[in-house]
């Protein structure tokens, strides 16, 4: 298992894909910061003119791309996650299958071993990809917004928001736990990739599958269920899997909530891609 | 004659048998099911022309002072402009790996193979919008709304309640609506599929999808000319609302866009190495 994992986890750090997908995320997750730096500008030009207290409104913490609710960069970089979280190794099974690669590798081991070991990397591949992004706009926002604490009163979190205590008693905490929750949804995302890979003809279709999938589905939401705003549980929580990557919804989403989705979406992709993949004796 | 056959046989395999076109009809008949819906809060039963325009729908005019709570994206819109890319996204690159090259050899030029593909492109928006027209008369017909180009002022309000609607919006004629809920986002959703076409030769398809969807998203929040989802968007037309983009002009930069895109990927595709290492994506 340890040097089929490893092999798996070499091959997915020197694919060229993963470079690609974090340089493109950095890359949109650059214009939440230049969004950032005007910001900066303009509460800078008109606190000259009427001379607002404390920094507060540039905190870091409602400001970076998984707190800011209103930037550009921000929606883009949301929207396209489950593109970047599939391009980087979720295509590889298809790859393999297709060349021939994975049934030479399948009569020398268990298959039930390099089913177990693709999966971590691709699951690791989709997280390293989206939460190294997200670490780096943290980090160039870090350059022109305070650390300060923020205030409920100029951010959209509330109670029955994703740890929304933590975000104003320790913040450091709360933007470690929305990383480790982003990285989970990536890695969901891209394993997503890779059991639509056991299904489809073409690999550009399923690396699509996880974007098309979660659009889709908050198109059925939004379409299907019109009124759900009213109806008393669907009110209450996020039921658009599209906002629920965001860490901060219109909707209600404790934290609870959001990793209770997760855990089911990881172990619904689980099951399908273990039972699909072990099915045939070969690939 | 030899072009002629190359565009024949694209036609037949990039749009008879692809079978994601299914998804336009159902798609649009979800989008009309919801405006039915939203006219009847505002006791209006609309006509096909609403209908229409409740499809291309997306987000009025906004700024980051405007906004309030939140910045949600317009899905319906966004799944509008996303589908079409989608279906045009695969084929001509899973062509050029398969019976490409020996289609590239007997046309004689490799030209002739580029420029079979935009017009094979072309031709799958013309039946993506064609699927969606039909889809909404056939959703009129079963419901009883007039099939005609009519839009009362009553269903106009309501269609763009959040927007600065002008007063001409309830006496646009048959023409214009001809031209901003039909020609003008025909030709942002060609000109978007072109750019994609490009962007996936330069670079790879699924690198070209997402750069477009990009620009769908970034457009549904910010109104830029340069931005062409953005006449996509009725709710941004000069035709009845205050500040709105230019559709005229916006008709010409689609226009040039499109041209733009088939001339660089003539010059590109001469000489591309079409033999390109596939092994990742």
């Amino acid at each position: 298992m340890k040097r089929i994992l490893l092999c798996e986890l070499r091959k997915m750090i020197q694919a060229r894909t993963l470079l690609w997908a974090i340089v493109i995320g950095m890359a949109i997750s650059l214009i939440n910061v230049i969004e950032n730096y005007f910001l900066t500008q303009w509460f800078y030009d008109i606190q000259e003119v009427i001379n607002t207290p404390g920094y507060q409104t540039l905190s870091i913490y409602h400001n970076w791309i998984n707190g800011a609710q209103m930037t550009v960069g921000e929606t883009i970089f949301f929207t396209v996650l489950p593109l970047l979280a599939a391009i980087p190794f979720s295509w590889s099974l298809w790859n393999e299958k297709h060349s021939g690669y994975a049934n030479q590798i399948l009569i020398r081991g268990e298959k039930k071993t390099y089913l177990l070991a693709k999966f971590i990397a691709v699951f690791l591949s989709g997280g390293i990809a989206v939460v190294t992004a997200m670490i780096f706009n943290f980090m160039a926002n870090a350059w022109i917004l305070p650390l300060c604490n923020t205030t409920p009163a100029l951010t959209g979190s509330g109670d029955g928001l994703f740890l929304s205590r933590l975000l104003f008693t320790c913040p450091k905490i709360y933007v470690l736990l929305c990383l480790m929750t982003s990285f989970f949804w990536a890695g969901t995302l891209a394993c997503l990739g890779l059991v639509a890979s056991l299904f489809m003809r073409s690999t550009v279709i399923s690396v699509l599958f996880p974007f098309g999938l979660f659009l889709g589905s908050s198109f059925l939401i939004d379409g299907l269920v019109p009124s759900y705003a009213d109806a008393e549980f669907l009110g209450r929580f996020e039921t658009s899997p599209m906002q629920l990557l965001h860490a901060m919804t219109l909707n209600s989403n404790p934290a609870w909530y959001v990793w209770t989705v997760q855990l089911t979406l990881l172990t619904i992709v689980f099951v399908v891609y273990y039972l699909r993949g072990m099915r045939d004796e070969m690939l | 004659m030899r072009c002629f056959k190359l565009i024949k046989y694209d036609l037949k395999q990039g749009i008879l048998k692809n079978r994601l076109y299914l998804l336009v009809p159902l798609s649009t008949v979800i989008i009309c099911n919801q405006c039915r819906l939203h006219l009847a809060a505002w006791d209006q039963s609309g006509t096909w022309a609403i209908y229409l325009a409740y499809c291309f729908r997306g987000l009025q005019r906004i700024s980051r002072q405007t906004l309030s709570g939140g910045f949600q994206i317009p899905v319906f819109w966004v799944l509008m402009l996303v589908l079409p890319l989608t279906v045009t996204l695969d084929y001509p690159f899973r062509d050029i790996k398969t019976i490409g090259p020996q289609m590239l050899v007997r046309s004689g030029r490799r030209v002739t193979w580029w420029l079979s593909k935009c017009f094979w492109n072309l031709c799958s928006t013309i039946v993506y919008f064609a699927l969606v027209l039909f889809s909404v008369a056939v959703f009129c017909f079963c419901l009883k709304v007039p099939i005609s180009m009519e839009t009362p002022m009553g269903s106009m309000m309501a269609l763009f309640s959040e927007a600065d609607i002008t007063e001409a919006a309830g006496e646009i004629t048959a023409g214009q609506v001809l031209f901003v809920f039909i020609i003008i986002p025909f030709s942002a959703v060609a000109a978007l599929n072109m750019e994609e076409m490009l962007f996936s030769l330069i670079f790879r398809p699924i690198y070209g999808f997402l750069f477009s969807v990009a620009l769908v998203t970034a457009a549904s929040y910010v109104t830029s000319p340069f931005l062409i989802g953005n006449y996509a968007n009725v709710t941004r037309c000069d035709a009845f609302i205050d500040n709105g983009l230019n559709s005229q002009s916006g008709l010409l930069i689609c226009i040039g866009v499109l041209f733009v895109s088939i001339a660089a990927g003539a010059l590109i595709f001469r000489s591309r190495d079409i033999l390109l290492d596939y092994k990742e994506l």
